[in-house]
């Protein structure tokens, strides 16, 4: 049954990812269209639409399209209002595209309604038909300084509604929208169709030669190459646990196996006895576990692709595909299950080739030798450490990691598993006497029959861990995760976003708006790094760097800077006379620029050079500017960020609107973020709204529900190792029927003999515990090294108490469970029963 | 205590007992209406053929099962009319039980599973241990308390679960083939023993066997048939073969 669940596990995880990719390609697809090439910016600004006219032209070029983006505030040609009689209003990010018959270049699908058909018409998102309560054929306003524009709604697209940080969406014509937003003759992306056939890769070599400075020719699925590195990463931790899976499944079917060919000793021996040779009984435990795994992935594969439907379903709206079946993760499920079966047979086939003929004639089985726990402690510690070697002595990064996957994972996991039996020793020693006193039982009893079964009952709690040792690991990167980006993340309650650029006044009007209490203007100007020349990483880096304006006291006071190199004291007064620029930590790698050394910046008409007073990174920032969509505009095709005051970008560049306005806002329960985006709407309009207090409040939803996932995932497998120990313990319980049938018979009441079941399951479990802790927490510390040597990231070494405590309570009730059938059988059975067993 | 009340204290009594069992879809009648008194102390053997009750009927008096039908009284106590709480303190206190197959505990010493039966009764295993150790003393196993049951011989370990059985002192002492695993001297040895404990300790020793030269050494012998009683006889300086002839003609009058 563990075998089968964990098989369950494998296919609903594998063909749960697979489902997410296919839905989010298909959304893609919608979304990016399904495109050839496109033509961008380097730096993501908009360029002269005169080019398209030269591209059709191109050789091999079937369609060009033009595409524009950026946003537009909304509300209802009727004026229509709110419950509460406020206007109905909406800022939604906007496309504006050229009208094309090709059918790849088609508009997003439907809902209900047509694509558009003229220049003022609109299709809208779900979004912003519900926050306008419009529907096709309804009229919506566009709202801006100067004439308001009506357009009539075309359709409503068949977008999901993915919840708080979810942006409004509309498409419309480009030259609208590039009209709209004063922008005429632009555009942000020209997409291309090619011929058939056409090498899209090859193609873009090609002509690149024809594409002016500044712009980038690129296949099209090079967009996609972010979605596919995280659909990457996702795989490799999917691999690792599945690697683990394996692992727990060979535990646990190790220790049903031993267990069995343990109670079949006699027969075995007899077979001997009969003329069986050592390797027939070697082939049949791995044969049994072998067709035991396959049996097993059988039903749990169907009941794996059950529980993905069911999720899929639940999430329909986002997955519109529904369901798609990971055949590769099938595949894995059943050849995880049968390695699981093989390599846990392994061991149980080499015992039953060991056995003599002699012991069929034994009254009793041999107790087990001494050496035993032993050399289990010796090898178990010995592969415990080898993760550790690894994790401390290994240097470089990725050699470390893939050294900690295929190896250290799996030592770490066995050594643990053998660690359980001399530790299942010394915690029966421990609670013996106490426990005995108690129960007024001889304290040899527990300990004895502790002794008798090491391996059995050890190995037992090695595949019983497996559960706590996940939940400490998942539960404390997570809770660490989630306390770094709590520390890290500190910014404004209320954003204001404006693509095309907030102007001074609309700054000034947001400052002044009531409830806020301090404002801070940035800026995003792209810009390029003068002295180029350079070797390794440097010679590869993007020459484009966005330069971020802001006013340094208020940005401070509002967010939290992580200096990595630098001090605010020493930053500041050179930051604020315009001689000083921050960098992101990127360009002590990239360009191994730190401070104290000097950065020259360009634009197309000045150049100037600043002096590095500080390298930081801002979190808080890096979250907003995510949120808006300001870092696919700007810094997709920029390596890094360069701070300056932004009254020194706007005397150095001219650039002196603001793109994104920081708000802090007084502590009144009136000034909702409903009430705040009108206000912002009104003194800003065109300017998306967004609340810093729901992105925060989104991202400990996220946390709590990225720690409530991995915290299921481990429950469910403390399930798994319970349900596959289950049977072991019961088996351990019934061949000691006769001795319990003599307790009985000496005088023992029921209840004293139920507690001795029970406390020696307890024993079980409380060697899990210890066990699984000790695992789950040097798998959580190598994790940290890894996560700080892979990905700079620092985490906390947080003690998941709570979930600790949650799980301890679980392992044991799960274990005294698991125990529980065989005790009440035992029950109702007379001593006279019992002692028909032999001692 | 006056031999009369002494007597009834470690007789047992059964009237009308019945007990059948399920063996697979099988239902095996072990005992059809078993009606048979001893009086203690003294050595008293049940002898019959295969399957004809005899340690159905032992288990019974020992209070490890339950009768179907009929009355079972064991110094005086009807079993009948005990509750499971009640019947463990019968187990515990009011019988001693010794099996063909020792059924010592294998994780606990010799000395430990002497005085288990007085930790179950709630006194420590220092409270228990002199009397335990005096007892394996008398029955030759001073050198023997600290080792376990696997580095015992078969009757160094069917001693060591005499001592247990007499820890507690019970009036009844129940031995079913208490022989059954031990060769011809350890057996000798194990039946003097017994009867030297029925006359020294005035205790009802009730034996199960099949072997006439055990039940020459006892006092009086009680033989079952098809699981009823098919007559008693005592032995009175029978020899083994004698009482052979004696247990055949029993069971052949019985017929």
């Amino acid at each position: 049954m563990a075998v089968a669940l964990a098989s369950a596990l494998v296919t609903a995880v594998s063909s749960g990812m697979r489902t997410g990719q296919a839905n989010l390609e298909a959304r893609l697809e919608r979304l990016l269209g399904s495109v050839d090439a496109r033509l961008v910016q380097q730096t993501g600004a908009p360029f002269d639409d005169a080019i398209l006219r030269e591209m059709t032209l191109w050789p091999g070029v079937r369609t060009v399209q033009g595409r524009l983006s950026g946003s537009l505030t909304l509300i209802r040609a009727d004026a229509g209002t709110d419950g509460e009689g406020r206007i109905r209003r909406t800022t939604a990010q906007a496309r504006g595209v050229d009208a094309s018959d090709d059918p790849r270049l088609k508009g997003p699908p439907l809902r209900e309604g047509r694509p558009r058909g003229s220049r003022m018409e609109i299709v809208l998102d779900p979004l912003s038909a519900t926050s306008l309560a419009v529907g096709v054929g309804d009229r919506v306003r566009v709202t801006r300084l100067g004439e308001p524009v009506d357009l009539t709604v075309s359709g409503i697209s068949d977008r999901p509604m993915l919840g708080a940080l979810q942006r409004a969406f509309v498409e419309v014509d480009r030259s609208l929208l590039a009209e709209l937003s004063d922008r005429p003759g632009l555009l942000t992306q020209a997409s291309i169709v090619l011929e058939p056939g056409t090498d899209i890769a090859g193609w873009c070599q090609d002509q690149a030669s024809r594409v002016p400075e500044g712009l980038l020719l690129e296949p099209a699925e090079m967009a996609t190459s972010g979605m596919d590195r995280q659909v990457g990463a996702a795989r490799l931790g999917f691999l690792l646990a599945c690697s683990i899976a394996v692992l727990a499944g060979a535990f646990i079917v190790g220790v049903g196996m031993t267990t069995s060919v343990s109670e079949l000793g006699r027969e075995l021996a007899l077979l001997r006895c009969l003329g069986a040779s050592r390797g027939q009984l070697f082939a049949g435990p791995l044969l049994a576990g072998a067709t035991l795994s396959l049996s097993a992935a059988m039903a749990g594969v169907p009941l794996g692709l059950a529980g993905a439907a069911a999720v899929a379903w639940w999430f329909r709206q986002s997955l519109p595909l529904g369901l798609v079946p990971s055949g590769e993760g099938i595949a894995l499920a059943l050849g995880a299950s049968l390695a699981s079966g093989v390599l846990g047979s392994a061991l149980p086939a080499w015992q039953a080739a060991a056995t003599q003929p002699l012991a069929a004639l034994r009254s009793r089985s041999r107790p087990p030798a001494r050496r035993g726990p032993w050399i289990c402690l010796l090898v178990g510690a010995a592969l415990a450490a080898v993760e550790a070697i690894i994790v401390t002595r290994v240097q470089d990064p990725q050699r470390k990691f893939w050294m900690h996957a295929l190896l250290g994972l799996a030592c770490a996991h066995t050594g643990w598993f053998l660690l359980c039996v001399p530790l299942l020793r010394v915690v029966a020693s421990a609670v013996a006497t106490p426990t005995s006193r108690m129960l007024r039982l001889p304290p040899g009893l527990l300990r004895g029959s502790v002794a008798r079964a090491p391996y059995r009952l050890g190995l037992t709690a090695g595949a019983l861990m497996m559960g706590l040792s996940v939940l400490v690991t998942t539960w404390s990167h997570g809770e660490g995760m989630l306390g770094e980006i709590r520390s890290r993340i500190r910014f404004g309650d209320a954003f204001a976003m404006k693509v095309s650029g907030l102007s001074t006044a609309e700054q000034a009007a947001l400052r002044n708006l009531p409830g806020v209490r301090q404002a801070a203007a940035v800026g995003y100007l792209p810009l390029r790094v003068g002295g180029e020349a350079g070797l390794g990483i440097q010679a590869v880096a993007p020459p484009g760097v966005i330069c971020v304006g802001f006013e340094p006291d208020a940005f401070l006071a509002m967010n939290r800077l992580e200096w990595i190199q630098g001090t605010p004291e020493s930053a500041l007064p050179l930051l604020r006379d315009g001689r000083g620029a921050l960098v992101a930590e990127q360009f002590l790698t990239a360009r191994g620029l730190q401070v104290g050394d000097r950065i020259e910046l360009l634009a197309p008409r000045s150049r100037a050079s600043f002096e590095i007073v500080g390298v930081v990174r801002s979190a808080g920032l890096d979250i907003a500017t995510q949120v808006f969509g300001i870092r696919s505009v700007y810094m997709e095709h920029a390596m890094s960020c360069v701070f300056l005051d932004l009254a020194t970008v706007g005397r150095h560049f001219g650039a002196r609107e603001a793109v994104l306005m920081q708000m802090e806002l007084a502590p009144d329960p009136l000034l909702t973020d409903d009430a705040m985006a009108d206000r912002v709407a009104t003194a800003a309009p065109g300017a998306i709204f967004a609340s810093g207090r729901a992105i925060r409040a989104a991202i400990d939803d996220v946390g709590r529900l990225v720690l409530g996932v991995s915290g299921a995932v481990a429950f469910a497998a403390l399930l798994v190792a319970s349900l596959g120990v289950g049977s072991v313990i019961s088996a351990q319980v019934q061949g000691r029927r006769g001795e319990l049938g003599v307790l009985r018979a000496m005088g023992a009441a029921r209840a004293p003999v139920v507690s001795l079941i029970l406390a020696e399951a307890g024993v079980v479990a409380i060697t899990a515990v210890i066990a699984g802790t000790g695992l789950g927490w040097e798998l959580a510390w190598a994790g940290r090294v890894l996560f700080a040597d892979l990905a700079g990231l620092r985490l906390a070494a947080i003690f998941p108490i709570w979930a600790w405590l949650a799980g301890c309570g679980v392992h044991t009730l799960l274990a005294w469970a698991a125990a529980w059938p065989t005790v009440r059988g035992l029950l109702r059975q007379s001593p006279r029963e019992l002692l028909s067993q032999p001692t | 205590m006056p031999p009369t009340e002494a007597a009834a204290a470690c007789g047992v009594r059964l009237l009308g007992v019945r007990k059948a069992y399920r063996q697979g879809d099988r239902r095996v009648e072990a005992l059809r209406g078993i009606d048979l008194e001893i009086q203690g102390p003294g050595f008293h053997a049940i002898m019959g053929p295969s399957g004809s009750g005899k340690s159905t009927l032992l288990h019974l008096l020992a209070g490890l099962d339950a009768a179907d039908e009929g009355t079972i009284e064991v110094g005086g106590v009807s079993l009948g009319g005990l509750d499971d709480a009640a019947l463990t303190l019968h187990r515990r206190r009011r019988s001693g039980v010794i099996f063909q197959g020792f059924n010592l505990l294998p994780t606990l010493t010799a000395l430990e599973n002497v005085t288990l039966p007085a930790t179950l009764d709630g006194r420590t295993h220092a409270e228990a241990a002199p009397r335990a150790e005096n007892l394996l003393r008398e029955l030759g196993l001073a050198d023997r308390m600290t080792h376990r049951p696997d580095a015992l011989s078969g009757g160094e370990q069917q001693r060591v679960a005499i001592a247990r059985a007499l820890l507690q002192e019970p009036p009844v002492l129940l031995a079913d083939e208490p022989t059954g695993n031990l060769d011809s001297q350890a057996s000798d040895r194990l039946w003097r023993l017994l009867a030297e404990v029925a006359r020294t300790r005035s205790m009802l020793v009730v034996m199960v066997t099949h072997e006439p030269l055990a039940a020459a050494h006892c006092e009086r012998v009680h033989v079952l048939r098809d699981g009823r009683v098919a007559g008693s006889f005592h032995v009175d300086g029978l020899d083994p073969s004698q009482l052979a002839l004696r247990l055949s003609d029993t069971l052949r009058t019985a017929v």
